[in-house]
């Protein structure tokens, strides 16, 4: 018997769903959108896709009916929690620049981010530090990070194109979080381990029902993330997790791949973990007040390295190299953590149907691993 | 939680209270607080945001006396709008200012040593507090040379103060254009070549080199082949900085942030993809 843990229905879950709203929280959490599970307001458990689930291949999406009734059938969309804790346009300060006074935003509601999966756990651990455990952090991020409830989901299902299982970030959940659910199909209906991870957690499901969970349950349910890890459509090669130095400048992969890049900035903006930004300045007709707000922006983007009349990295085949060098190796110098937690949004939603780990795969044949660390790389 | 989220975001208000073009499309501004809210003092080698109300921000190194911190003076090139309208301001108007930022010159690390100092073009606008400072406390060290180089003798900045540095007798300077014109006597051809003519002291040199990215490295290579060691030779790097504080990854270089892990870099920190040209 744990503790911690306890078997519920889904009327458990329901009621859970409304503890969180009474507590004051702004509630989010995966919803259907157009054709696809992204992210919005949740009441209840009628906003969230039961019976759902998507096909995913690289440059693909398609939303299914499944042929049960599971709660959280489903795997990632495009959005994560980035989109909430660290949103796409943050209003800085508004200044009068004739009596140059300045105010602030008032700070918003605490997030329950609601459904987040593995990847996703893994991806506000990056987060944190980069934007919050620096020499100077983003306190608006920090604030919302602080108050935010974290619901996690483990997966039982993944898709074509996850690799958190290469990247030890999932599909099983071991903490990070609030709130945690596993979901088993029985044949009519779903049941759930609902496990305890912080106090505020247990706050919110004290006599919530159900039943403390036996060893027997907690077997039964660890075989549901096993499942997801059988189906997992790809894989980071091994000895990219270790390494730092980035893949030879030279490496003629850089093109091939360059000429098959749109530069269209998709993969920034659906990596749960991509924090560039540019200060955008809009300035109010009439009151001649001036809105600072910082906005998501991409490496991908021509503008973004502009330098003394011209950008440093000119043609794409340098953006893709900034990107992925990065993302994969340079990361690790700067924070410590690769900056990819192996969600596969990147793949997803690349209209060119760029694979990164493919890439990576290729760039590191003909290309031995140099003795590490590098002179002049890696360490701070 | 902090009552100004984005304390590091928001300028500090100055006031325009000297201008002068020092060159075809180059304006020295110089500007002093308004009111107690006083950007911080700087080291040689930082940089400020500085922000036209209604136009945009845009990094500018400081290029004033780093003993007088209440008097920034900035080199602008009018190259883009910000640049445009920084060169329009005129004596009394209003410009916001974010900084400093970044990690300075290391001139403590010259204390005792031969110092060279060698600029290229816009160059010499971040490296001449450094060479105030040097000046100013000029026992310090042992050999200085200034040493800067300009496409054309009107091109080269701080024309007056290079004569008084010549004029002295405890510092070496040099400048090369690469064409003569008018009445220059001096040396014409790279600055490199006035850096390959210095005579090589047996004990430590540190080399300070700020300029065009092909000249620093040409000088760079240079020091390398006679046996300066990487990690007493620095240069200073120019990126699309936007924050300044490392958080918004416009100005990276491999596993760099250049607003806070530079602008000063020494040739040890950035490795064989700076010397390689590699950006």
């Amino acid at each position: 018997m744990d503790a911690d843990a306890s078997v519920i229905a889904p009327t458990h879950v329901s009621e859970l769903i409304q503890r969180i709203r009474r507590a004051g929280f702004e509630l989010v959490g995966p919803r259907i959108s157009g054709k696809a599970i992204a992210w919005g307001p949740i009441e209840s458990e009628r906003d969230l896709p039961i019976g759902w689930t998507e096909t995913q291949e690289a440059g693909t999406y398609r939303l299914q009916r499944r042929d049960d009734d599971r709660w959280f059938g489903f795997t990632v969309g495009p959005d994560s929690a980035k989109r909430f804790l660290f949103p796409p346009v943050e209003p800085c300060f508004r200044l009068d620049p004739q009596r140059w006074s300045v105010e602030f935003p008032d700070p918003a509601r605490p997030l329950a981010l609601f459904g987040l999966r593995g990847c996703d756990l893994a991806a506000i651990r990056v987060q944190d530090r980069v934007l919050a455990e620096g020499t100077v952090a983003d306190a608006r991020y920090r604030e919302r990070r602080q108050t935010a409830l974290r619901v996690a989901v483990e997966c039982s299902d993944a898709a074509a194109t996850c690799f958190c299982d290469s990247m030890g970030t999932g599909p099983a959940v071991g903490g990070d979080f609030d709130l945690c659910l596993t979901e088993r199909w029985t044949g009519s209906e779903s049941t759930f381990l609902l496990r305890v991870g912080t106090a505020r957690g247990r706050e919110l499901i004290r006599d919530l029902g159900g039943r403390p969970a036996q060893a027997r349950d907690l077997e039964a349910f660890r075989r549901e993330p096993q499942r997801a890890r059988a189906h997992m459509g790809r894989s980071m090669p091994p000895g990219v997790l270790a390494r730092r130095v980035p893949p030879s400048p030279d490496h003629p992969r850089w093109n091939t791949v360059g000429d098959r890049c749109f530069a269209c900035g998709n993969c920034t903006s659906v990596c749960p973990t991509c924090f560039c930004t540019t200060p955008h300045d809009e300035t109010e007709f009439g009151s001649k007040g001036i809105e600072r707000l910082r906005v998501w922006d991409s490496c991908f983007s021509r503008d973004f390295s502009y330098v003394s009349g011209r950008p440093q990295w000119e043609d794409v085949a340098s953006r893709y190299r900034q990107w992925l060098g990065h993302k994969l190796f340079d990361w690790k110098a700067q924070f410590g953590t690769s900056g990819c937690v192996g969600c596969g949004r990147c793949i997803t939603w690349c209209p060119a149907g760029i694979d990164l780990t493919e890439e990576v795969r290729a760039l590191a044949a003909g290309d031995p691993a140099p003795a590490e660390p590098a002179p002049g790389f890696g360490g701070k | 939680m902090s009552a100004q989220p984005f304390g590091s975001m928001v300028p500090r208000p100055t006031r325009v209270v000297d201008r002068v073009e020092v060159g075809p499309d180059l304006v020295d501004l110089t500007v002093e607080p308004e009111g107690p809210n006083a950007p911080p003092p700087f080291e040689p080698g930082q940089f400020d945001m500085l922000f036209v109300p209604g136009v945009g921000e845009v990094p500018i190194s400081v290029s004033g006396h780093p003993d007088e911190p209440d008097r920034r003076v900035y080199t602008v090139r009018r190259v883009g709008s910000v640049t445009r309208a920084l060169g329009a301001l005129r004596r009394g108007d209003r410009l916001g200012v974010r900084g400093p930022f970044g990690r300075p010159w290391p001139l403590d690390l010259a204390v005792g040593k031969t110092l060279w100092l060698v600029a290229g073009g816009l160059g010499c606008a971040p490296i001449r507090p450094a060479i105030l400072r040097t000046l100013a406390h000029r026992t310090r060290f042992r050999d200085v040379a200034i040493l800067v180089g300009a496409r054309s003798p009107e091109d080269l900045l701080y024309r007056a103060e290079l004569a008084r540095w010549r004029a002295r007798s405890d510092v070496e300077v040099q400048a090369t254009v690469d064409r003569a014109s008018g009445n220059w006597q001096g040396p014409v051809g790279l600055v490199t070549e006035l850096v390959d003519r210095l005579r090589r002291p047996d004990d430590g040199v540190i080399a300070l080199l700020c300029g065009p990215e092909a000249m620093m490295r040409a000088t760079a290579r240079g020091l390398l082949r006679d046996g300066l060691s990487a990690s007493s030779i620095f240069v200073s790097l120019e990126r699309n900085m936007k924050c300044g504080v490392g958080l918004c990854g416009h100005c990276q270089l491999g596993p760099h942030f250049v607003c806070k892990d530079g602008p000063v870099f020494s040739i040890e920190d950035l490795g064989d993809r700076f010397l390689g040209g590699v950006s």
